[in-house]
């Protein structure tokens, strides 16, 4: 009777995680511990942050079956076997079919377009410029990474987190990267999250360096009122114009403009109201844990993964000191019109960058307010990181 | 379709994408800037009717009243606003608290604490 009962329990003891636990999957375990942390005590974007973290704990611990890598490997023919997931696939990697087959990030900015208001761009169209320059970034960014020797693929997604967009980041690293690549999606995910929570900490100090005290207290003129109709016809011109340039970025500024246009027209106050609420949040939860069960530790623990933080920072430093530089340049154009504190906002990370300019112009004169002024750029960089992104995914082979 | 990149590659990646958000963005601020032009000139034009029909103007013009109105509105908004939070605070220490003088750090263009209250609300983290 000793004998089996001794039997059964090193059977249970075999087959059980603990016997499967590796190192690798203790140093995750402990990450995921530190990015929880960061989330619930320091608010560090916790709406995703915390289930990405989860999911980096659940796809470490051994033996689970919620997440197979195994199951995402390309084919000959370079494509994934959906039906092998649908048939063998856990809990994670059902939910992750959402992320390869580009459905949340796009559903993600249905949401956002729902709560954003585009009147400070359409007031102040030059914004669109900081926007623009901002999303230097992405592409310097680029260099830097193959320089570090990663391929065009592993160098897009990391660069991509210089466009301070999370689902954008999640959009373009999860079409980009494949089983072959040195890093995840979830790596690259964790990246941008953890970045724009620090940018109130990133992004002061190079806006103070490359500004001075007279133009951070430069006042900028008050925005024009704009009419309803112009905001109406706003999301649907934005469309044409973007989808017929860039086609690569019509799901990410599409379903931007049609969460906008649902809540400008005005008329169809339910769907607004779910897209931005309900909606968003369900997603926010697929998004977040399929993405975390990417950051399996044969991917993660690796040198790769500290050049991928390195290159993140900086892709932040030099999108916000292109933004700056660019408002300079305004700034000179227009004889001083422009602050060029706002042209880091055009980073996106709305609305965290647009705060950046109204504190750091205020350190300079309290009486100066720019934030509706950064509003413009802010909101320009959420399309300018989508069209980078599409330019990414059209001249990169994945 | 793993790539290996020599710098060609990269540099042609760079530039094609930088040029490509440029434009891309250009002509959304051109299409931005003639909406805007159309419509100013739509509302500037109903506004001239309005007047015309009403030939009121004149007479408006001659009553700066409303607008002193309206600053003293907003100074005892803000007076109040400040008399409250201190003497939550009073109540707070358990020691009186007195206000001396209440001054205004900017000009009259500022906006009201209320608005910049709804501006932070209306923009917070999503």
């Amino acid at each position: 009777m000793f004998s089996i009962f001794s039997e059964t329990i090193k059977d249970l003891i075999a087959s059980s995680g603990l016997a499967a636990l590796q190192w690798q999957n203790v140093v995750m375990i402990l990450i995921s511990f530190v990015f929880m942390y960061l989330a619930i005590k320091h608010k560090f974007e916790p709406l995703l942050l915390l289930p990405i973290a989860f999911g980096m704990l659940l796809t470490n611990l051994p033996c689970t079956g919620l997440y197979h890598p195994e199951l995402w490997v390309l084919d000959e023919a370079g494509h994934i076997d959906f039906g092998a997931v649908v048939r063998d696939g856990g809990l994670l990697d059902l939910l992750y079919i959402g992320v390869k087959l580009q459905i949340y990030p796009a559903l993600i900015f249905l949401g956002i377009g729902c709560m954003t208001d585009f009147a400070p761009l359409i007031a102040n169209p030059k914004s669109f410029l900081l926007g623009a320059a901002a999303q230097a970034g992405i592409f310097l960014t680029f260099i830097g990474a193959a320089a570090l020797g990663f391929n065009a693929q592993e160098a897009g997604s990391i660069a991509i987190i210089g466009g301070a967009d999370g689902p954008t980041a999640i959009y373009v690293s999860s079409q980009l990267l494949n089983d072959k690549c040195s890093v995840s999606t979830g790596t690259i995910a964790l990246a941008a999250y953890t970045y724009m929570a620090l940018v109130p900490l990133i992004q002061p100090p190079i806006m103070r360096l490359l500004t001075t005290e007279k133009e951070r207290k430069i006042k900028m003129a008050q925005l024009r009122t704009v009419s309803k109709t112009e905001k109406i016809i706003f999301p649907i011109a934005v469309t044409i114009i973007i989808a017929l340039l860039v086609p690569s970025a019509a799901p990410l500024v599409g379903m931007l403009m049609l969460g906008n246009l649902f809540k400008e027209s005005g008329v169809v106050d339910r769907l607004c109201k779910t897209a931005q609420n309900e909606l968003m949040n369900i997603i926010t939860i697929f998004l977040g844990i399929s993405v975390g069960a990417t950051t399996v530790a044969q991917n993660v623990i690796s040198v790769d993964f500290l050049k991928v933080i390195v290159l993140g920072v900086i892709a932040f430093g030099v999108g916000t000191a292109s933004g700056v530089l660019f408002g300079k340049i305004m700034c000179l154009v227009t004889g001083g019109k422009v602050n060029p504190l706002i042209g880091s906002a055009g980073v996106s990370a709305v609305p965290m960058a647009a705060r950046q300019s109204q504190k750091v112009g205020a350190e300079a004169d309290p009486t100066n307010f720019l934030l509706m002024h950064a509003m413009g750029p802010n909101v320009a960089g959420v399309i300018g990181s989508a069209v980078a992104a599409g330019v990414l995914l059209s001249i990169i082979p994945h | 379709m793993e790539m290996q990149m020599d710098w060609s590659y990269v540099g042609a990646v760079v530039i094609s994408g930088l040029v490509i958000v440029f434009v891309a963005l250009i002509l959304l601020i051109a299409a931005v800037w003639i909406m805007g032009k159309i419509f100013t000139a739509i509302s500037s034009k109903n506004s001239g009717d309005g007047t015309k029909k009403t030939g009121a103007a004149p007479q408006l013009k001659k009553e700066p009243a409303p607008v002193l109105n309206v600053i003293e509105e907003d100074d005892s908004e803000v007076i109040a606003v400040i008399a409250a939070a201190v003497a939550a605070m009073s109540e707070e220490l358990g020691q009186p608290l007195k206000i001396r003088s209440i001054r205004r750090a900017g000009g009259p263009s500022r906006s009201s604490a209320w608005a910049r209250a709804a501006q932070s609300e209306s923009t917070r983290a999503f």
